[in-house]
């Protein structure tokens, strides 16, 4: 989506028809809009949030509760209107996506009755016009819904927002709404949705169908499958809730800890507990791990446990079976009878059967043994030391392994109580009654989360692993089960179909998840790098969170109270790092026509765009904003326009607009952009302010 | 070390030639019924589009 022109009519400050236009994508994609306090920014940046969602941002609503009773018509038209006369208050915004040229109109009838009271004839109502292959307009019977696929909402606040803001993305209540927007805007939804649809009501739609024709057995195992996915389902639903539970909880830690951190008096308490807590970490883990070599070793040779007595006896066996002579036998079964066939004996004598030489050497059979008994003798003879020292050898190795899990519980003891004690000192009233109300709901925080990790997660996962396996056990049977007709074996080509897109669709949502989850923090590590001055490493976690981290010890760990500008400017990193890898989604998409993943072209529509920033960033963001997104469209204030911003963004602009404020007060001042003046704020003459927009001459 | 993009390119196409033909069909055009819907929070009728293609697909 690249927007070219809107134009604002009667729209709050913008009196009139009011047209701007704006750079497109190329070099020069940056378009640049000057105006001063109160001239119309927000106003501005809300106009393309209306015209597109309907919607507003909270300081544009100004304390109205719902967008629909904001007043959206300009103060002097609407006192300039005879009684009975009607306002139409409208956005247009021209904007091209997918190679389709669109003009999207938002507009409101507002009338003024006999006394002068203001009355909605026309609520917000939405159209859209665009030009087809054939280069015939047309219009979209569904302007709202078409709107809403180029753009969901939900990702609205990634491109239209207040520079001195957008450090919001950075705490841990946007978390949610960050992964969010990544899954929506680079497919990952896509994809999840698509395998909740086939393995839920698509699945069980043909599980039915099957056996519905599959008689009274078919039935019943449906009946028991419904019912076991039921369970598995709130199962599921279950482990989700402990899984959003134990992030809030950590937030919240997280929050208090950073609030400890300030404290003075507690520095070198709150030192040492992270020190304990970094131990307590490892040692748990090392817990863990020995129960898993343990577990590994009773797998692999536990079962000789219970079998000394039977490899004993084995060996007693054999020993006296040699003692009497019955062992080694002196021949092989195959060999005598070769010779019984053959009716010759080695020795050259002839064999005929019923002679006494016969009678002899079949007398040898009854002194040999098959050859797969032989080899089961040999095999046991060798195998039994073997057998018995493996024995010894595991005996060590769980003895060791049980005698080093004991000593890390000890461990494990000493530090919970060096910690409990750490928490008492903390929380002593002599620090004040902040830090002991904060380390108080710390001390439930973590008694919630321990039960959460070690008890109700871990029993949960147990119990959607055990549903899962049973109801694979159940599809086995139901495939299993005759289908008498055709009918009942298409449902059944058609699940196999389903089961077998379903696993591909997780599998490539996978990978996508790992390549975003790189690709990402790639970038916003590069961004991060260049611009900010703390030797802090930004990228995103697993889950899709924002993280600042600073090395200690060799170890990443959360950079805990980073500044507003520092979390402006790792936020602006994060929706750069995303639009560019949207773009980077659409133009490799663009050349192969069977491209799974789409992306797309994003514009990105910046409020007070170097808000609160210090000198050296604002130079470092100047000079990467126009590489952030293919259009990217600005307002500033004038103390926001500074000189290092003005020379690194210069080359790049494509369109520069002053918004000319007429103000009620008798004051009045001129901007100088490129060495020429503008009306910056003049005297209104007639009672009402209002905004102009004058272009500013590129040279 | 991330992937590069061939790699991704390689994994991605092993996976699809797993699916037989009609089954690589109906992945296409599942993605592309779910599409139409993914800014609806709930998507109406998703199921039914669903199996229409699934139906129009595997005969």
């Amino acid at each position: 989506m690249i927007f070219e022109q809107m134009t604002l009519s009667d729209f709050r400050q913008f009196a009139g028809k009011q047209p701007i236009r704006f750079a497109t994508e190329g070099r020069q994609n940056v378009t640049v809009i000057h105006g001063f306090n109160g001239a119309g920014k927000t106003a501005l940046l809300n106009a393309f949030t209306w015209v597109l969602y309907n919607s507003f941002s909270d300081d544009f609503l100004d304390g109205e509760e719902n967008a629909s009773s904001v007043r959206l018509e300009n103060e002097a038209a609407f006192a300039a209107l005879e009684p009975g006369g009607c306002i139409r208050t409208s956005i247009e915004l021209i904007f091209r996506d997918s190679g389709r040229k669109y003009t999207a109109e938002r507009f409101i009838e507002v009338s003024k009755d006999e006394n002068g009271t203001r009355r909605v004839v026309t609520p917000a109502t939405a159209t859209l016009l665009y030009v087809d292959e054939s280069g015939e307009q047309k219009e979209s019977h569904n302007p709202d819904e078409t709107l809403q696929r180029m753009l969901p909402t939900r990702l609205h606040p990634f491109f239209f927002f207040n520079g001195e803001r957008i450090e919001r993305l950075a705490s841990p209540k946007a978390y949610q709404e960050i992964a969010g927007g990544v899954r929506t805007l680079l497919d990952i939804e896509l994809f999840k949705r698509a395998e909740d649809h086939l393995e839920g009501d698509m699945s069980r739609r043909l599980r039915n169908e099957i056996t519905s024709h599959a008689g009274d057995a078919g039935r019943e195992l449906e009946a028991e499958r419904a019912k076991v996915d039921g369970q598995f389902e709130a199962k599921v639903k279950e482990s989700e809730q402990h899984e959003r539970n134990l992030a809030a909880l950590e937030e919240d830690r997280e929050r208090i800890d950073a609030k400890l951190d300030t404290m003075a008096d507690l520095a070198n308490l709150l030192t040492r507990r992270k020190e304990a807590e970094k131990l307590e970490a490892e040692i748990k883990n090392s817990i863990r791990e020995r129960r898993q070599d343990l577990a590994r070793e009773l797998s692999r040779n536990g079962y000789l446990w219970l079998v000394p007595d039977v490899l004993e006896s084995a060996q007693q066996t054999l020993t006296a079976a040699r003692e009497k002579g019955k062992l080694p036998s002196l021949y092989r079964l195959q060999f005598v009878e070769d010779i019984l066939d053959s009716k010759q004996c080695i020795c050259g004598a002839e064999l005929a059967p019923g002679s006494t030489s016969y009678a002899q050497v079949e007398g040898l059979k009854a002194q040999t043994y098959s050859d797969g008994l032989q080899d089961v003798v040999n095999k046991t003879s060798g195998g039994i030391g073997v057998l018995k020292r493996r024995v010894d050898e595991s005996q060590g190795d769980i003895d060791r392994l049980q005698s080093q899990r004991d000593s890390l519980r000890t461990k494990l003891t000493e530090l919970e109580e060096e910690l409990s004690e750490l928490s008492a000192k903390i929380g002593d009233r002599e620090h004040g009654e902040d830090p002991a109300r904060l380390e108080n709901r710390r001390r439930k925080i973590d008694s919630e989360i321990v039960m959460l990790k070690e008890v109700r997660i871990p029993k949960v996962r147990k119990e959607v692993a055990d549903f899962r396996e049973e109801l694979a056990r159940l599809d086995r049977e139901i495939r299993n089960v005759e289908r008498a007709d055709a009918q009942g074996q298409l449902a059944q080509r058609r699940l196999d179909a389903v089961i077998n897109v379903g696993r591909a669709l997780s599998r490539i949502r996978q990978l996508r998840h790992t390549e975003l989850r790189d690709d990402l923090s790639a970038k916003l590590e590069e961004v991060w790098g260049r611009i900010a001055i703390k030797d802090y490493s930004a990228s995103l976690d697993n889950e899709f969170r924002l993280r600042l981290t600073k090395q200690i010890d060799g170890e990443e760990v959360p950079v805990r109270g980073a500044s507003t500008g520092e979390k402006q400017v790792l936020s602006l990193g994060f929706v750069g790092a995303l639009g560019a890898k949207a773009q980077d989604t659409y133009e490799k998409a663009k050349k192969s026509p069977s491209a799974i993943f789409r992306g797309g072209l994003y514009p990105l529509v910046i409020d007070s765009a170097f808000g609160n920033l210090e000198v050296e960033y604002r130079r470092e963001v100047a000079r990467w904003m126009p590489t952030l997104a293919p259009q990217v469209i600005i307002m500033v204030s004038e103390s926001q326009w500074r000189q290092e911003v003005e020379q690194e963004l210069l080359s790049r602009i494509g369109a520069e607009w002053v918004m000319r404020l007429e103000t009620t007060k008798n004051r009045s001042r001129n901007i100088t952009l490129r060495d020429a003046e503008y009306s910056y704020v003049i005297s209104s003459d007639d009672g009402y302010e209002r905004t102009t927009f004058v272009e500013v001459e590129l040279g | 070390m991330p992937e590069s993009d061939s790699e991704r390119q390689q994994k991605l196409r092993s996976i699809l030639e797993e699916l037989d033909e009609d089954e690589r069909e109906l992945f296409s055009k599942v993605l592309q019924a779910e599409q139409q819907k993914i800014h609806m929070s709930i998507p109406r009728n998703i199921n039914d589009d669903l199996w229409k293609v699934l139906t129009e697909t595997i005969r």
